[in-house]
């Protein structure tokens, strides 16, 4: 795995994700039949922040080993 | 395999007529016999087969009767929804949309399936790991995983994924009706992988999925089941299964898929085993007694049961209608279309 640095997670951030204010909660919170597709993008960029700060924090060892998961599905091999 | 079932040229069932069997209504899974105190279930899938081989009791309570808890599992309404959001990405991908559109089509699809339109809310689990804010993480950190998966899903002859595939098929089991029983289900998806076909079948679970986790599925009824079915009503050819696992922990997901064999002789004794299990289902339909196994009420956290068979024989019948409500499992029902 490769080892995301701070400048790194910045970059890995989707400026969509930053750019409204709005959380993922209150974003969710609302009727879903309310939401446009431009906000359902913003959803979607605000997960992907999340999985990085994920990746980040399992790089610099920062998440426990209770829960560490072996993932490497991406691969041919299962 | 000593008893070779029907084959029944079926790739994929949208609907079948079933013979009408003497007393049955239509396309129903149970049959009234003369002289039997139950009906008998004459069309099983691996719910209702599985309820029988954890404890007969059970069987009769939640399959033959129909009762279930009040408030439904959350296990099973988080797992529902994840499949079919996956299930709509799956179809969008089908039609031509490239992987955002159909990641967002899956993700407007979960968001208002969990929306609770009479309270104008989103859906509350009340569950820690499964919830709301987790299935939608889930969902959309595994379609990201595996924008470019090396799982291709089959497409059918008429154009669409090979996805929510119901199935079923006579066996060489003869009933009392006179008619064979039927196996029926549903499998998740066809997919090919470095040249072979898989059944592929998604689990959720909170427990980190080690090779431990992935070691559950053999033996197991359901798989067992699948991988027959592939053999027998399929014509594409079936390599093997897949679990294609979700770990939903309360601040990530993680995936992993692990393989399952299913050697022929394998499933020629699970074959066999299936017809000693439909004998005992006839006795107990014949004499209406259902006998506990109380090495089971422990099971997966408790049986739902537990409560009402723990009451005297004679109150049984008051308890159960004050916790639980009727819903008729039929496995013959095919799952609706996208």
């Amino acid at each position: 795995m490769t080892t995301a640095t701070p400048t790194a997670l910045d970059s890995l951030l989707s400026p969509l994700a930053e750019a409204d204010p709005l959380s993922i909660d209150e974003l969710c919170s609302r009727d879903p039949k309310t939401l446009t597709d431009p906000e359902l993008d913003q959803i979607i960029a605000k997960l992907r922040a999340q999985r990085a700060r994920l990746d980040l924090a399992r790089a610099q060892g920062k998440v426990k080993a209770s829960t560490k998961a072996k993932v490497d599905l991406s691969s041919a091999e299962l | 395999m000593t008893n070779e079932p029907t084959l029944q040229n079926q790739q994929h069932v949208d609907a079948l007529d079933l013979p009408a069997w003497n007393g049955l209504p239509h396309n129903s899974s149970f049959a009234e016999i003369p002289g039997y105190a139950s009906p008998l279930q004459i069309a099983w899938d691996s719910t209702s087969l599985g309820a029988l081989k954890t404890c007969p009791a059970f069987y009769n309570y939640t399959v033959v009767q129909g009762w279930v808890p009040r408030h439904q599992s959350v296990h099973l309404i988080f797992g529902l929804h994840y499949h079919a959001a996956l299930e709509h990405y799956d179809h969008a991908k089908s039609r031509g949309e490239d992987h955002h559109s159909a990641h967002r089509a899956a993700l407007r699809y979960v968001l208002e399936a969990t929306w609770d339109r009479d309270l104008n809310r989103p859906w509350d689990s009340e569950d820690k790991y499964k919830n709301r804010e987790t299935l939608i993480r889930t969902i959309s950190w595994y379609l990201d995983q595996f924008s470019t998966d090396p799982l291709e899903t089959v497409q059918l002859a008429n154009g669409k994924p090979a996805v929510e595939l119901s199935f079923r098929f006579e066996t060489d089991y003869p009933s009392p009706t006179g008619h064979n029983y039927w196996l029926c289900g549903h499998l998740d998806k066809l997919a090919n992988f470095q040249g072979h076909t898989y059944i592929v079948d998604r689990k959720t679970s909170k427990a980190q999925l080690t090779p431990e986790y992935f070691s559950k599925y053999s033996p197991d009824n359901q798989f067992s089941l699948y991988a027959l079915a592939s053999k027998i009503v399929y014509e594409i050819p079936v390599h093997g299964l897949i679990v294609d696992g979700a770990q939903v922990a309360i601040t990530l997901s993680d995936f992993r898929r692990g393989f399952v064999e299913r050697p022929e002789p394998v499933l020629e004794e699970w074959y066999t085993d299936l017809g000693e299990y439909l004998f005992l289902a006839e006795r107990y339909a014949r004499t209406g007694y259902y006998p506990r196994n109380d090495k089971a009420c422990g099971n997966y956290g408790g049986c739902a049961f537990r409560s009402i068979c723990s009451k005297s024989p004679t109150s049984r019948d008051q308890w159960i209608k004050t916790g639980f409500i009727k819903r008729i499992w039929n496995p013959l029902a095919v799952r609706g279309d996208i």
